[in-house]
């Protein structure tokens, strides 16, 4: 008797729920489950634009435009400010990839090769000793001229790399020695230094190419200088060499191009919307066959000259770590050549011996040389 | 000490002098952030 009341009950239960859920289903208020059949076959109705006050109409959302918006599609602005036209610089993330990832981590593998390569060639060779000594006599290897030119691209240069190699690597480790606040005063005081002191640097490549280039081209005695590594390696070798050996003429033709590429690409830094070099030389260099993108954004062109303009510095960096070690610590009576502007003649014939015969021609036998004080 | 460093302290007082004189210039020539970003002569 009370099973069958219970069951009774269980069946008006099941019924009003059936009831309630029935309703819920089919009511515009109701929890939705998804769509009916009929809805779904129904065509999406398309929104209008709503008509705004002063005749303006109400842009709808465009998940196409915002797309391209997020691709790098620009539009145009009237304002100076021309990269304003730009929302989103996609480009942007690619290039902070590349300058935070490969270029800086190849750059500072490059750089410690070097020092070590270095320091391993200092304690294996030792210093470059002047092997029939010092005569006391001097000859004048470069005038007050040359050596002004000299230091005033060397010094120009050296604050060029520590700034610029503070804005690639000062963030990774000078915070937390000098603090944060320390360290951006010293990074702006350091990028208003580069762009300033970068004319002086871009004078005197121009200077140095105008000086030394007569005495750069390459000669079949760079040949014999190069078969005995210049008579680096091993003591009493001496190649023959005129004025400038087969090293110094690829240090002269390395700081002329990657310094003359290093002002290219700064000008255009410097200058930004108003040079642009890459589109164009894209175009010339797509001409061999290559397919490097020739449409670019101005900060698109912004963003390959600071790569280019990074790489090429990483670069001349090394090989000037390499030119300061053999000018100074590396060769005795090397320094001399920039520093007085006179060599001892043993050193001279050592290293430059077809170029002392010739000053001696010229100058009659041994009057071109001096006593050393 | 003098002699040998005649030409590196000239050759670097030189690029200090050719600094100031570019960052003087680079200072008066360059647009401001006011002027940048002007809307004073912005088409509508």
């Amino acid at each position: 008797m009370i099973g069958k009341r219970i069951r009774e009950m269980a069946r008006c239960l099941a019924l009003a729920l059936l009831v309630v859920f029935t309703f819920n289903v089919s009511s515009p208020d109701g929890p939705d489950f998804g769509p009916t059949a009929a809805q779904a076959q129904a065509p999406t109705p398309t929104p209008t634009p709503k008509q705004l006050p002063n005749n303006v109409t109400e842009r709808l959302s465009n998940i196409d435009l915002w797309r391209g918006i997020r691709g790098g599609l620009c539009g145009d602005v009237s304002i100076p400010d021309k990269k304003a036209a730009c929302l989103v610089q996609s480009a942007g993330d690619e290039f902070r990839a590349f300058r935070n990832g490969p270029m800086s981590e190849y750059g500072g593998w490059a750089l410690l090769a070097v020092l070590i390569v270095l320091v391993l060639f200092f304690l294996l060779r030792g210093r470059i000793r002047v092997d029939a000594g010092l005569s006391g006599r001097t000859i004048e290897r470069f005038n007050a001229f040359e050596r002004f030119v000299h230091w005033m691209t060397a010094s120009s240069f050296v604050v060029l790399a520590l700034s610029g190699l503070n804005m690639l690597y000062g963030k990774y480790f000078l915070p937390a020695i000098i603090g944060k606040q320390a360290f951006a005063t010293l990074t702006l005081f350091g990028k208003y230094s580069h762009t300033w002191i970068a004319w002086a640097f871009m004078l005197g490549i121009v200077l140095m190419f105008i000086l030394w280039v007569k005495d750069n081209f390459p000669t079949l005695t760079d040949l014999q200088w190069l078969m005995v590594g210049g008579g680096l390696l091993t003591k009493g070798v001496h190649p023959p060499s005129k004025r400038f050996n087969a090293g110094q003429k690829f240090i002269f033709w390395s700081v002329v191009l990657s310094g003359g590429s290093l002002a290219g690409s700064g000008l255009a830094l410097l200058f930004p919307f108003e040079l642009q070099m890459f589109a164009g030389t894209f175009k010339i260099i797509n001409g061999l066959g290559f397919s490097f993108p020739t449409e670019l954004t101005p900060l698109q062109e912004t963003q390959y000259a600071l790569m280019w303009h990074g790489i090429v510095a990483l670069v001349m960096i090394c090989i000037i770590i390499g030119h300061i070690y053999i000018g100074s610590l590396g060769m005795e009576g090397a320094f001399d050549a920039v520093g007085t502007g006179q060599v001892d003649v043993n050193w001279a014939k050592e290293h430059h011996n077809l170029w002392v015969k010739d000053m001696e021609e010229k100058a009659g036998s041994g009057a071109s040389t001096q006593a050393a004080e | 000490m003098g002699e040998r460093w005649k030409s590196f302290w000239m050759g670097t007082i030189a690029a200090v002098v050719i600094a100031i004189i570019a960052g003087t210039i680079m200072n008066q020539t360059g647009l401001s952030s006011a002027q940048k970003f002007s809307t004073s002569s912005t088409r509508l």
